[in-house]
């Protein structure tokens, strides 16, 4: 009867203990609670974070880009650029963080392999002043399918997005598209920012 | 009674915990994959040149290219600034700086920006070295890299890896 209590005891802490870390993992997590706040959208339509107004208006891709000094810059997978209309909705901003993302959970940051005319901070945004123009990110060739377009006006090395709100703008790229910018050597210029008058 | 203590350690995540000791530096070989957790590196050769592409030393220096190959293995890029100092040359006389001169894309000589997961990348480390030193017949290149992690950073930057590489001359 003793031994009977004792196995009767055991089990009964190990029955509390499962059901208590159970409820634990449903609870939000910290991450959870400071997670990225992910404003979807499609091609040709303005998907709007905090005072920012994002529209993909075109998606072209690339195996070299030349650089304005007239440098071309090779990849080991594929160049997208991107079409972008950037609105600053209420007063002046910037697209502070500019990505593209894939499904595995992967971003590929606004190439930094120059300085191109719109990426992250530049340009400043006026109300009322849309500014139009291409941008490029470097991605695997196996990822240029399944892409999305993330920009947000806020990012800091310290806190990076915590909490705050990014474009989920799917890019529709086909297979054989991929393949045809791959197998072209002739290298990409980027179309420069314009103000939409 | 056993069981039942080992299922409460468990439970409470004690072992998961548990600080890894921290590794010494290790010797590797020609191409083998040293880990940094946040990437991967392998030095898979050095060569002593004049000038590359547009890298050129002060008058009488020649640059020590030292090749690695980095495979980023987080879900973003975020550690360029770390890739300028995975890598060193302990013991090499004649270097006009410890540092790296320059740090550049093999594919075509652009100076090193963010590296995309995925994306592995031919890295060259040019350093430079004053003309009266001969080109040795081999380098120790030491990688260093990150060992541990301390909540969501990767922590403890220092050598990993040590890795004699054969020096082919093509001043």
């Amino acid at each position: 009867m003793t031994r009977l209590k004792l196995i009767g005891g055991i089990a009964a802490v190990l029955v509390t203990l499962l059901v208590g870390q159970a409820l634990l993992r449903t609870a939000p997590s910290a991450d959870d609670d400071s997670a990225t706040f992910l404003v979807g959208g499609r091609s040709f339509r303005p998907v709007v974070v905090g005072g920012l107004a994002v529209t993909v208006l075109g998606i072209r891709g690339a195996s070299l880009v030349r650089r304005p000094d007239g440098q071309i810059l090779d990849t080991g997978g594929v160049w997208v650029i991107v079409d972008v209309e950037l609105t600053a909705t209420q007063q002046t901003t910037a697209v502070r963080y500019l990505a593209l993302a894939d499904r595995d959970g992967n971003t590929y940051r606004v190439s930094q392999r120059w300085h191109q005319a719109i990426t992250e901070g530049v340009p400043d945004l006026q109300p009322g002043l849309p500014v139009d123009g291409e941008v490029a990110f470097e991605v695997p060739r196996d990822a240029a399918t399944q892409l999305s377009l993330r920009a947000g006006e806020h990012w800091s090395v310290a806190v990076g997005l915590r909490s705050r709100a990014v474009t989920d703008i799917a890019l529709p790229v086909e297979r054989s598209e991929v393949d045809r910018w791959v197998a072209d050597r002739d290298p990409a210029v980027l179309v420069p920012p314009a103000v939409v008058l | 009674m056993v069981l039942a203590a080992l299922a409460i350690v468990a439970l409470a995540g004690g072992l998961r915990h548990t600080p890894a000791a921290a590794a010494a530096t290790t010797t590797a070989a020609v191409s083998d994959t040293v880990d940094s957790g946040l990437w991967t590196a392998a030095v898979t050769e050095a060569t002593a040149v004049r000038t590359i592409d547009a890298y050129v030393p002060q008058p009488g220096a020649w640059l020590l290219s030292v090749v690695i190959r980095i495979q980023v293995r987080g879900p973003d890029g975020g550690t360029a600034a770390d890739l300028d100092r995975i890598a060193s040359l302990p013991g090499q006389p004649g270097l006009t700086a410890p540092a790296p001169r320059w740090v550049v894309l093999r594919r075509d000589a652009s100076e090193l920006a963010e590296l995309n997961p995925n994306l592995p990348e031919e890295v060259e480390y040019l350093f430079e070295v004053d003309g009266g030193t001969p080109v040795p017949a081999r380098v120790i290149v030491q990688v260093s890299g990150y060992r541990t992690t301390r909540g969501h950073q990767w922590s403890d930057f220092g050598p990993l890896a040590r890795v004699v590489v054969p020096v082919r001359n093509a001043r």
